[in-house]
């Protein structure tokens, strides 16, 4: 019917209409919620394909519904403390009403946050915050999170437990985001209980790529198989972990402590592959922020210094209660 | 009629009129959508993220329009700045570490060129090999540590990165300097004898290596443009932060070869324009600006950027074959 | 020495490997002067052309140009001395406009400032003209090559060659790929660069596409050459059972 050259053009015609008009249909829909009265943007340094976030997620938009205002979670797909700070300026360009920030580094940071308190917007810290004394840090309104050094203090003890009597020869420390000033405090609580206790412990970075992370983990107990206990930062640590006690079979020699939850490591518990898991209700810090900074905005109301969500174990003893919490996305 | 057609046609064969074509319509699309964008904070943020890729964009169109790739440059981006940072840790003078961070960045784009022309090993696997291995050296001396610029001398990060127009909500130098990049760098291209060169090269080196051109030298000096200019970005991007971390820059590389097919280079050599590089890379970060204030959330962005790229290389490959009257 | 000849090549060999490609070959192009290089495919016209440019370096053998013994390092370096080939497809960069690919390798810098900008006018302006000059009219030399058809390419690549002052012309069959009206201007413009005092060599493996406007035949078989041969004593009939059989009767 048509000409080759003709059919090539229309094709393309309809191809660039189609393009077209799914980004203006998905761009309108998108921006027709901007009707409510109060916007926030949380920009965190955790990306879409986290579980741990997808629980923050969860908080922010129930919060953001509960209280009728409109809030947007903004984070890189990669780890990237750049990308995070050019999101984090592009949010203080659409002059909200509030953001939430997480403070993975305090020098990048430090600048763009103050410009934003400076021109009146007010700032909350979830998840990881600025460790610098009163006097320096970045005068936000308060901190929502879990205490990281206490976490990995938890976990090192709970280990430790688990071996009573006795003690594990070897211990390691899984991180998968190496660079994550919350995984190295965590990291860092831990060691030191071990110090303390006179065990061997050592940190091994196992990357965010599940296969990797497998590999890493095979060639280390390969080289140390005297390794008794896994501490891992995360699930993206805990995952590959799980796994690969169980294929290889090393479940009675090895115990494993994870951080965070999911409906692996609540499985994980439940067979006994993982020993326990500290919690740090991120769910919480997600929704808190975003029902803190609605109060704060309305009736100028918030409280001060820090909320702390964390840490909290789960073993055995009280997984049932948590799965359900899980499967639903608040923990 | 068929003159006026004839009168457009000539705008058409201009290789930023799908660049821009697609810049005004995005502009105007989220100048709509949201109330925020028609402003000077955005304008400044969106400059400010444009600068940084848009630098290294214009460095990969040189080697694109030759011919070849660089798929290093985002860890050059990364790299440069950390040797410059480390140098100032020890004392040295910012002025001086400058230079010498400077000058490692060409000793990259120097190696990448030599293994590519005397090897004959193609530039994408040269390059790709170099990134995986830059990144490797970036995180064993890092141990996955952001790495702080510790010095208190900042004058040279205030002249590459600070905030210079309408105190604090305004226009970065690196905006200047990205400007001032792409003019130099156009002209290069468009108007000496040199660019000529690389058109030729990247159009059929054959037929300029029967015309007498060295191509082997030109496509060196595109290798050495590349990594200067990705080195410099890297230290006008440490300038912002005052921090280098491990993951910097990964991903760049694939992101300002979109800007460059979003401006109308062809990746298969010979055509192109830096003007279009610029405003593609512009193009880039006005999204990213745009749906943060239009209130998609985090899922959407590469998505969009995404299609953006599909439909200008749909675009660009029906101007190429106007153009080249197939 | 020799004032009537432009080019004399004397008995050059040259060898790849075990293959002698080329064996005992005289070569002489008359000034102002068409000679037809013909022989079959791998008969050696193109080793010996090569060679004579400075592609390619003879196992033995001696070069005259203008009387002058030479050795070109290279096609530039031919070039700079008046030799230009243009190859069939070899000529132009189909991507890039007229009057880049005009002034390819010899861009027109202007003498206003201190850096050395093209002088993008002046280029645009001679380009036209030069082809105006030999009856290629075109609406602007800022068009990409690829426009033009292949006999206006053909013609682009040869007005480039008068320009500069070319004083041998090397054509590598080049009406092989061209329709007979464009074969035809082709060869208009062959006679139009003897006229001009040019000589040119043409190369080819059927001799109906150079009888018409050869002065002179060389024929090659197998690396050796049959012989020299005045067109105007010889039919084509002649020259294709000669090729075929290889010996001249």
């Amino acid at each position: 019917m048509f000409s080759k050259e003709k059919s090539k053009n229309i094709f393309l015609i309809i191809l660039i209409t189609v393009l077209l008009t799914m980004v203006i249909f998905t761009l309108s829909a998108v921006a027709g919620e901007a009707e409510k009265d109060l916007n926030f943007y949380v920009v965190s340094h955790g990306g879409p394909a986290d579980p741990f976030w997808g629980v923050v997620i969860k908080g922010v938009n129930d919060a953001a519904k509960q209280f009728n205002v409109k809030a947007t979670y903004l984070g890189p797909e990669k780890f990237s403390i750049q990308k995070m700070v050019d999101l984090l300026e592009s949010a203080i360009a659409g002059k909200p009403d509030g953001i939430v920030a997480t403070i993975v580094n305090f020098e990048a940071l430090d600048e763009p946050l103050r410009r934003a308190i400076k021109q009146g917007i007010p700032v909350i810290t979830i998840n990881t915050s600025d460790p610098r004394p009163a006097a320096e840090k970045i005068p936000y309104l308060c901190f929502i999170g879990s205490d990281e050094y206490l976490m990995g203090v938890y976990s090192a003890r709970r280990m430790l437990e688990a071996f009573k009597p006795n003690k594990p020869k070897r211990a390691v420390i899984a991180i998968h985001e190496p660079g994550w000033a919350g995984a190295e405090v965590r990291a860092r609580g831990m060691k030191d209980v071990y110090d303390e206790a006179g065990v061997p412990s050592e940190k091994l970075d196992t990357t965010v790529d599940p296969t990797k992370s497998y590999e890493i983990l095979r060639s280390y107990f390969q080289k140390y198989p005297d390794t008794e206990a896994i501490n891992t930062v995360g699930p993206m640590s805990a995952h590959p972990a799980i796994k690969f006690l169980e294929e290889e079979k090393l479940t009675n020699k090895v115990k494993m402590g994870a951080e965070d939850l999911t409906t692996i490591i609540v499985d994980a518990i439940k067979r006994g592959t993982c020993e326990f898991t500290i919690v740090q209700q991120q769910y919480l810090q997600g929704y808190l922020a975003v029902e803190f900074l609605s109060l704060y905005n309305r009736y100028g109301l918030c409280p001060v210094e820090s909320v702390i969500t964390g840490p909290s174990i789960v073993d055995k003893n009280n997984v049932d209660l948590v799965v359900k919490m899980v499967e639903q996305g608040y923990q | 009629m068929v003159k006026k057609i004839n009168r457009f046609m000539n705008f058409v064969r201009w290789p930023e009129f799908g660049a821009l074509l697609g810049f005004l319509s995005i502009f105007l699309l989220f100048s709509i959508i949201s109330t925020n964008f028609l402003s000077l904070v955005n304008f400044s943020a969106v400059f400010t993220v444009a600068a940084e890729l848009g630098i290294i964009s214009i460095g990969i169109n040189y080697l694109v329009i030759s011919g070849e790739f660089d798929l290093s440059v985002g860890a050059i981006f990364a790299v440069t700045p950390m040797v410059l940072a480390l140098l100032v840790n020890t004392g040295i003078s910012p002025y001086i570490a400058f230079i010498i961070s400077l000058f490692c960045a060409l000793l990259i784009g120097f190696l990448n060129g030599l293994i590519t022309l005397r090897a004959r090993i193609p530039s994408f696997v040269t390059t790709l090999g170099m990134m995986m291995f830059w990144r490797g050296i970036l995180l064993a001396v890092s141990k996955g540590f952001p790495i702080s610029y510790s010095s208190n001398n900042k004058v040279l990060l205030n002249i590459l990165n600070s905030r210079v127009l309408f105190s604090g909500m305004g226009v970065r130098m690196s905006s200047f300097w990205y400007l001032i990049i792409a003019v130099i760098f156009s002209i290069i291209l468009v108007r000496t004898r040199y660019g000529n060169w690389v058109f030729a090269t990247g159009g059929s080196k054959e037929v300029a290596k029967a015309m007498g051109i060295n191509i082997e030298r030109v496509k060196m000096i595109n290798f050495l443009i590349s990594s200067l200019l990705a080195g410099f970005a890297g230290c006008v991007s440490l300038a912002r932060f005052n921090i280098v971390d491990p993951t910097l820059g990964s991903g760049l590389e694939l992101e300002a070869l979109s800007a460059v097919v979003i401006g109308g280079t062809f990746l298969s050599g010979g055509y192109g324009s830096i003007i279009g590089t610029f405003i593609g890379a512009l193009l880039i970060g006005m999204v990213r600006s745009g749906l943060v204030l239009a209130g998609a959330p985090a899922y959407w962005y590469t998505a969009f950027i995404g299609i953006i790229l599909i439909i200008s290389v749909a675009i660009n490959a029906k101007i190429r074959s106007m153009v080249l009257g197939e | 020495m020799d004032n009537n000849n432009l080019v004399v090549m004397k008995n050059i060999y040259k060898k790849f490997g075990r293959f002698m490609a080329l064996k005992n070959v005289d070569f002489t192009v008359p000034k102002q002067n068409i000679v037809g290089l013909l022989g079959d495919n791998g008969a050696g016209k193109s080793t010996l052309v090569k060679i004579l440019v400075g592609l390619l370096h003879p196992l033995q053998g001696d070069i005259y140009f203008e009387g002058q013994k030479v050795d070109f390092k290279s096609p530039k370096d031919a070039r700079d001395h008046g030799i230009e080939i243009v190859y069939q497809d070899l000529a132009l960069i189909k991507i890039m406009n007229i009057f880049r690919n005009f002034f390819l390798g010899r861009e027109v810098v202007s003498k206003k400032s201190y850096f050395p900008f093209l002088d993008i006018n002046k280029m645009k302006i001679v380009a036209k003209e030069a082809l105006d000059n030999i009856g290629i009219k075109i609406r602007s030399s800022d068009e990409p090559v690829s426009m033009l058809s292949g006999g206006e390419q053909q013609a682009i690549a040869i007005g480039r060659i008068y320009y500069f002052g070319a004083k041998l012309l090397i054509l590598d069959e080049p009406t092989a790929a061209l329709s007979i009206k464009e074969s035809n201007r082709v060869l208009d413009l062959v006679l139009e660069a003897k006229d001009r005092g040019l000589s040119i060599i043409f190369i080819t493996h059927n001799i109906h596409h150079v009888y018409p406007v050869a002065d002179k035949l060389t024929i090659l078989s197998r690396g050796e050459k049959l012989g020299d041969l005045e067109k105007k004593n010889v039919t084509p009939e002649y020259i294709i059972s000669a090729i075929t059989h290889g010996k001249l009767d």
